[in-house]
């Protein structure tokens, strides 16, 4: 009994072998988890504020806050237990501490739990009862969709999982809270229910579509696909590298929802027309563009595909325009767009006065009454004016920059993570984290606040930094002496490896 | 005098406290197919990758189709072929694509050598690799790297982890690019398994440490190297220096070398002089393989012949 007990790892051990195992995948995974872990910083404390009277109090701000957070977290929550596949898979064969299904459930279990006390604490019963139901069905969906095709994950698991959020819309204020919370929970009952719990394990143990489709014999080539028109000489390399490289993406479907072109395009130019039109809330919106491309390049400029390129008859001017620049017009499209619409009158939305990032003192000059009026003057009737421009320029090219920051942190951690040098990675993870919490520190409608977006130099060395470690790493790249391959970890002594 | 495709000349390469390659010094010459043998860590594959520039030597001189590798130019590039023990980093991308990609690159890109390819592997080019076997990926790979029709192929284990069938056609399509003689195309592979070695190999090079061991024609190899089994009456010399010693182990009374360019009288002189009966033994590869990297005296009984 003794020796079994031995051979089992403890529940530590486990939990630090999985978190130890090194996919191809792993820098996106652990972007995943940075995000994912801001943004339930963010929830909380917004929570917190909410609890101490801010803008957000209203119980029903405060419920679609909550609703339309978790909905969006909670699939990518449950597409997080597909990173840990192999390591999983392993562990099957090894006897465990704890059943391996609870290794899945018992993250997702916690953070659902931690949430249900959030919402019971901050939310009338009615309220935290539809959130309970949005939060069912929202993980329910993501069950279902584990492994599908991206179109199906994007298109319509997304849209499937906040169909609850609108049904509670339309109906609390018809209906109120009451109907709402039934009809919520109708959906969270139905998602359990339905839910192909027996999904994710076959999913864990690798018979997957893939699998299947491995097994089956080949459909004979057809003929006229041999046919290769324009093969005299190569046009449009740089456009032909970049749809190659974009195609880089590491094996795990669920992380396609990251390299998913189509989508991306599509968030760009929806991020550029409202840039055009209102350019602080674009840069409020634009956070996870700017982290996306920063990824996408670190995977188009990863080792293997580095080596492909390098020993093709490609230019490098080429290959470079083709792998690296569109990733940073993709991440510079919005800010410069707002740069560039930043001080014109008409983009100035009303609310927005709430949302710029200046002093308290000056806004409330702003809103400050003319002497004889009585009274603070409604913000409609407020002229947007030079001083006022002027902020909102400078409030623009903060989060420009640090969007242009965010990205260029990404990019190097991912490109440092990819190359196995951990202290680079490291770093650049710490740069892009202060690059976030100041760009969190925008957000904040600061009239209300004492935190700020941080003082303007910070700003600037932040995104110094993140530049200085971006250009750090391509340099790397472009130097074979440089790189420091996976496989170039410490090894036996040489006499050692001979015996 | 003889046209050389790749020379190393005292390359050194080190990751980290490892030393990957310690003076290297080969030289291929062109229209040969040569074998890199050794064990895992030994060197081949950070030599290939220097030879195509993925990896710049500490120290040393290398030179590939006439260039230095890291300057190597867009026809250059045409020369050469090249295929990574990673196989095609693009799951994603269906062969379809990739083939649409490289072929324009090329001026010589071979249409019908693609179709051969493509049927015999029985590979449906509108299917993502990741939806292919894993023979199939590496078929596609391979693909890449011959239908350029390269003046140079280099091949870093090309079919690690294949079945026996699939090692065959692999092989049987390098000996189909090699066949053409005007070509006089060049083949440098690294590989594990002697059995393929054996049969498309004409020059075999075998690294250990670093280093090279030998470097010789496949045949030559197999003739000239023995196993000399040394039996003495009393306990055998402490110390044994022969030209053309390889490896040497001791047990008991008995003294085993595997030496190279003793013919039957030049036995028969050793053991006259060695107070010795010698049995001797014609080696396999694989055999000749073992004697020479399974032993720490190796490197060192190279380094004098």
């Amino acid at each position: 009994m003794e020796l079994v007990r031995r051979d089992r790892p403890s529940l530590w051990k486990t939990v630090a072998l999985i978190l130890r195992a090194r996919d191809e995948d792993s820098p996106a995974a652990r972007a995943l988890v940075v995000i994912v872990a801001t943004l339930s910083v963010l929830l909380i404390m917004l929570l917190a504020l909410a609890r101490l009277g801010s803008p957000l109090a209203g119980g029903a701000l405060r419920f679609f806050f909550m609703a339309c957070a978790s909905t969006f977290l909670t699939p990518l929550v449950v597409g997080l237990e597909a990173h840990r596949t192999r390591a999983l898979n392993f562990l099957r064969v090894l006897p465990q501490p704890v059943a391996t299904k609870w290794l899945f459930l018992l993250p997702g279990c916690a953070g659902g739990g931690a949430i249900a006390l959030l919402s019971l604490a901050l939310l009338p019963i009615p309220a935290a009862l539809a959130l309970l139901g949005c939060g069912c069905w929202a993980a329910a969906v993501g069950h279902a969709f584990a492994g599908r095709r991206v179109a199906m994950v994007v298109l319509v698991g997304w849209t499937l999982s906040f169909l609850p959020i609108l049904a509670t819309f339309v109906l609390y204020p018809m209906l109120g809270w009451n109907c709402a919370a039934a009809a919520a929970l109708a959906f969270g009952v139905v998602g359990c229910l339905a839910a192909p719990r027996d999904r994710l394990m076959p999913l864990v143990s690798g018979s997957s579509h893939r699998a299947a489709a491995c097994g089956t014999p080949s459909v004979p080539p057809s003929q006229e696909l041999f046919a290769r028109p324009g093969r005299g000489r190569a046009r449009w390399t740089a456009l032909r590298v970049f749809r190659l490289t974009a195609a880089a993406f590491p094996e795990r479907p669920r992380q396609k929802v990251f390299g998913f072109l189509p989508m991306m395009i599509g968030l760009a130019t929806f991020g550029t027309i409202m840039a055009w039109i209102l350019p602080v809330l674009a840069m409020m919106t634009m956070m996870s563009l700017a982290i996306i491309a920063g990824s996408r390049l670190a995977l188009a400029m990863s080792p293997a595909v580095v080596d492909f390129m390098s020993t093709r008859p490609v230019k490098r001017g080429s290959w470079m325009r083709g792998a690296i620049l569109p990733w940073i017009l993709l991440a510079a499209v919005v800010p410069c767009t707002a740069l560039l619409r930043a001080g014109t009158a008409e983009t100035m939305w009303r609310s927005e006065l709430a949302q710029l990032a200046y002093p308290a003192a000056t806004i409330r000059a702003a809103l400050t009454p003319e002497p004889g009026e009585r009274g603070a003057r409604p913000q409609e009737s407020i002229a947007v004016s030079p001083a006022l421009r002027r902020l909102q320029i400078a409030q623009i090219g903060r989060m420009s920059i640090l969007q242009l920051a965010l990205f260029a942190g990404c990019a190097a951690a991912g490109l440092a993570e990819r190359r196995g040098r951990r202290r680079d990675k490291w770093i650049a993870y710490g740069l892009v984290m202060v690059s976030m919490a100041l760009m969190i520190g925008c957000w904040f409608p600061t009239p209300h606040r004492a935190w700020g977006p941080g003082p303007l130099w910070l700003v600037w060395l932040a995104a110094a930094s993140c530049a200085w470690a971006f250009v750090r790493e391509l340099r790397v790249v472009q130097q074979p002496s440089r790189r420091t391959r996976v496989d170039s970890r410490p090894r036996l002594p040489l006499r050692d490896r001979a015996r | 005098m003889t046209e050389v495709s790749a020379r190393f000349s005292n390359v050194h390469k080190r990751f980290g406290d490892v030393d990957a390659l310690s003076g290297l010094e080969l030289s291929i010459p062109r229209g040969s197919v040569v074998a890199l043998l050794g064990r895992n860590g030994a060197g081949k594959s950070t030599a290939l990758r220097c030879l195509v520039g993925l990896e710049r030597p500490d120290s040393g001189q290398l030179s590939v189709v006439g260039h230095e590798p890291l300057t190597l130019d867009v026809p250059m590039r045409q020369r050469i072929g090249y295929l990574s023990e990673d196989g095609v980093p693009f799951p994603f991308a269906t062969a379809d694509k990739l083939i649409r990609f490289c072929a324009p690159l090329y001026p010589h890109w071979s249409g019908a050598l693609e179709q051969q390819i493509l049927s015999r592997f029985q590979i449906d080019p509108r299917r993502k690799l990741r939806d292919l076997s894993l023979g199939q990926r590496r078929a596609v790979g391979l693909l890449l790297a011959v239908c350029p029709q390269p003046e140079l192929l280099i091949l870093d284990e090309p079919a690690a982890n294949l079945d026996a069938l699939v090692r065959r056609e692999f092989l049987d399509i390098v000996l189909g690019l090699v066949g053409d003689d005007d070509a006089r195309r060049t083949v440098i592979f690294s590989s594990h398994i002697l059995s393929d070695v054996e049969r498309i190999a004409d020059r075999v090079a075998i690294l250990h440490h670093g280093r090279l061991l030998i470097e010789r024609p496949l045949d030559e190899l197999k003739e000239q190297v023995r196993r000399l089994r040394l039996m003495f009456a009393g306990a055998p010399p402490e110390r044994l220096e022969l030209s053309g010693l390889l490896s040497l182990r001791r047990a008991g009374h008995e003294m085993r070398a595997t030496v190279i360019g003793y013919d039957d009288d030049a036995i028969e002189d050793l053991a006259v002089d060695l107070h010795a009966r010698v049995e001797v033994q014609q080696l396999g590869l694989e055999e000749l393989f073992i004697d020479l990297v399974d032993d720490g005296d190796s490197a060192a009984a190279a380094a004098a012949i």
